[in-house]
């Protein structure tokens, strides 16, 4: 009877061990977001935020001093007034002191991610939240305003200075004025959009959907001007450069369209997923696969340079001091930096 | 290989469900779940049909005898064990292996549906490849709705009261009830000269599994919790429609009644 009690019990075991390791959704992953301002980097990565001189990699501060459970970081930190706004995955948003990491303040919301990061405007912080509202801050962290919907807020807002672009997953670009949080129109796009839209100077956003659109909207009246279809789904942002919008899909082709009129200038295979946004460098735009490769590409669709890393590349990289960053997971090194030409310059290892 | 053949096919007729019933995504996993029990529904039997047979030769006097006879011997008492199985018709991995088969089933609808309740964009990406392009429409199935009843089925489950300054986890003490009421009701009588031991173990189990399961739907997502409620009520009628419930194995005096 023994020899029967044994199998029941190890098979008792195992399973509460694979049920209670299959993906809580308060310690969901995902990849590393940066921001470079005044030659310094600043990283998100699970349970650390850092600061990093870009010049040569060394960390300036780290936040919280130790990892502390729960606090899990992967929005972009966004650099305003010398505080540094980020968002963890549960529910908290801190404002740091750029120059130390120490803590200025934070609220909590207590339930959803902030996957996106806020946008700070007119002394006003938008942080949109996958709890499926959207927080209006002062910049002391008092609330302004809210507005609620019935999903989750993944992306960057963008602004005119008036009325405040939100993305969402749901399909739509809510435009909410600033002042009072008061929708001024929502758009429906088809598909739902993860990453932020581009705003160009007469007053036209540019944004990828899961629906493998790029539309162009007119940021006044919500009204699509045009469509541009894509082989596979964009997850990235694109990148504006002289007239032409640069992005990539997640079937690996990278794209160069007139912003115009959304027709196709040139398009080039990445051989490989991307989900990062490009960035815009001197010699053209930087992009990045998910497999591991950097691409150096011109305005006109040439290859630059080509770098191959180990590990997985999601997060977009960034561009500041004469560097590209890259950041990584599942390698040996966090952060990746290089010149223009392609040239190693230095690394980071994750924080322990 | 377990995405290909487990998960993959398993989220993408989820989600085929989920289309079906008007995106209502609490209700394909209540469909899917039921699906799921009815395609195993033949293992369960079988696995039902192992177990009664075991229950048969412990009650068996020759076993309890051959027991007693044997119990320094292991050999012989193997012997004799093979024998009695022989002639009463018995096959020893009828009851294990259909668990064995239904094993991986039950853990691949698990994660099936936290993969489905994408949270983070590392999740929402992976989900992306496991949807078949052609089967599927990717625009259409994202954002998923997770709402169903009170509930977000992608966080833990609190049901808020107007006049309850804290939310009450309705799912999770279902959850206890069904899992406890489940490995009650299946427990068979226990034969006279069985194991002690084994009816301890069996105790605890219906003791701290349901306190396991409550804690687990306390903790995750509402969509598992509901998985588990459903599992479980599904289970025991299974079990009632084979003529296997012991109700009264629900009445606190049966066992005072069995303590005589």
């Amino acid at each position: 009877m023994k020899n029967r009690i044994t199998p029941l019990l190890i098979l008792f075991i195992l399973g509460a061990v694979l049920l209670s390791s299959c993906g809580s959704p308060q310690y969901a992953t995902s990849w590393p977001g940066m921001t470079v301002a005044n030659e310094s980097l600043y990283v998100s990565y699970a349970g650390s935020v850092l600061s990093v001189r870009v010049s040569d990699g060394s960390t300036q501060w780290r936040f919280p001093e130790k990892i502390e459970n729960g606090k899990q970081f992967f929005a972009p930190p966004t650099v305003a007034d010398g505080q540094i706004l980020v968002g963890d995955y549960a529910g908290a948003l801190y404002s740091l002191d750029a120059n130390t990491g120490s803590q200025k303040w934070a609220i909590n919301n207590g339930t959803g991610h902030f996957i996106a990061s806020p946008l700070v405007i007119n002394e006003t912080i938008l942080a949109p939240s996958a709890d499926r509202i959207v927080y209006a801050l002062d910049l002391s962290g008092k609330q302004r305003w809210i507005y609620s919907s019935k999903f989750a807020f993944w992306a960057q807002p963008v602004s005119d200075g008036k009325v405040g672009f939100i993305p969402s997953i749901d399909h739509f670009i809510y435009a909410l004025n600033l002042d009072t949080g008061k929708k001024v129109w929502a758009s429906d796009l088809g598909g739902a959009i993860v990453n932020s839209p581009v705003l160009d100077k007469d007053g036209m956003l540019y944004v990828g959907t899961l629906a493998n659109d790029l539309a162009a909207v007119n940021s006044s009246t919500g009204k699509i001007a045009w469509k541009f279809k894509a082989n596979a789904e964009i997850w990235s942002r694109p990148v504006l450069l002289d007239g032409n919008l640069f992005f990539g899909d997640l079937g690996g082709t990278i794209y160069c369209i007139n912003s115009q009129n959304g027709k196709m200038v040139w398009k080039l295979d990445a051989e490989g997923v991307i989900t990062a946004s490009g960035a815009a460098y001197p010699d053209g735009i930087v992009f990045s696969t998910e497999g591991g490769s950097v691409l150096g590409i011109s305005p006109k669709g040439e290859k630059l340079f080509t770098k191959t890393l180990t590990g997985k590349i999601n997060g977009s990289p960034v561009v500041g001091a004469d560097r590209i960053i890259v950041a990584t997971t599942e390698a040996d090194n966090l952060l990746v930096a290089f010149d223009f030409k392609g040239i190693d310059k230095w690394t980071l290892p994750p924080p322990k | 290989m377990w995405d290909t053949i487990i998960i993959t096919p398993f989220i993408n007729v989820m989600m085929f469900i989920y289309t079906l019933v008007g995106q209502n995504f609490g209700v394909a996993i209540i469909l899917f779940t039921i699906l799921i029990r009815l395609v195993t529904h033949p293992l369960t039997v079988q696995q039902l049909k192992g177990t009664t047979g075991m229950q048969e030769l412990q009650k068996d006097q020759r076993w309890i005898e051959a027991q007693k006879k044997y119990k320094n011997d292991k050999e012989k008492l193997a012997a004799e064990q093979m024998k009695l199985y022989k002639e009463l018709g018995i096959n020893p991995l009828a009851s294990c292996l259909p668990t064995v088969i239904q094993f991986p089933i039950i853990i691949g609808l698990y994660q099936s549906i936290i993969k489905s309740l994408a949270t983070s964009p590392i999740e929402l990406l992976a989900l992306t490849r496991h949807i078949y392009p052609g089967f599927l429409k990717i625009s259409t199935l994202i954002p998923l709705n997770s709402n169903f009843l009170w509930m977000d089925l992608g966080q833990p489950e609190r049901l808020n009261l107007p006049f309850l300054s804290f939310g009450i986890p309705v799912l999770a003490i279902v959850v206890v009830i069904t899992t406890y009421a489940q490995s009650k009701l299946m427990q068979p009588p226990s034969a006279p000269g069985s194991n002690d031991q084994a009816a301890a173990m069996g105790n605890m189990m219906n003791i701290y599994m349901p306190f396991l399961m409550g804690y687990l739907a306390y903790t995750l997502a509402s969509g598992l919790s509901l998985y588990f409620v459903v599992s479980n009520v599904i289970g025991i009628l299974q079990y009632a429609m084979l003529g296997k419930v012991n109700w009264r194995n629900l009445l606190p005096s049966s066992k005072a009644s069995k303590a005589k």
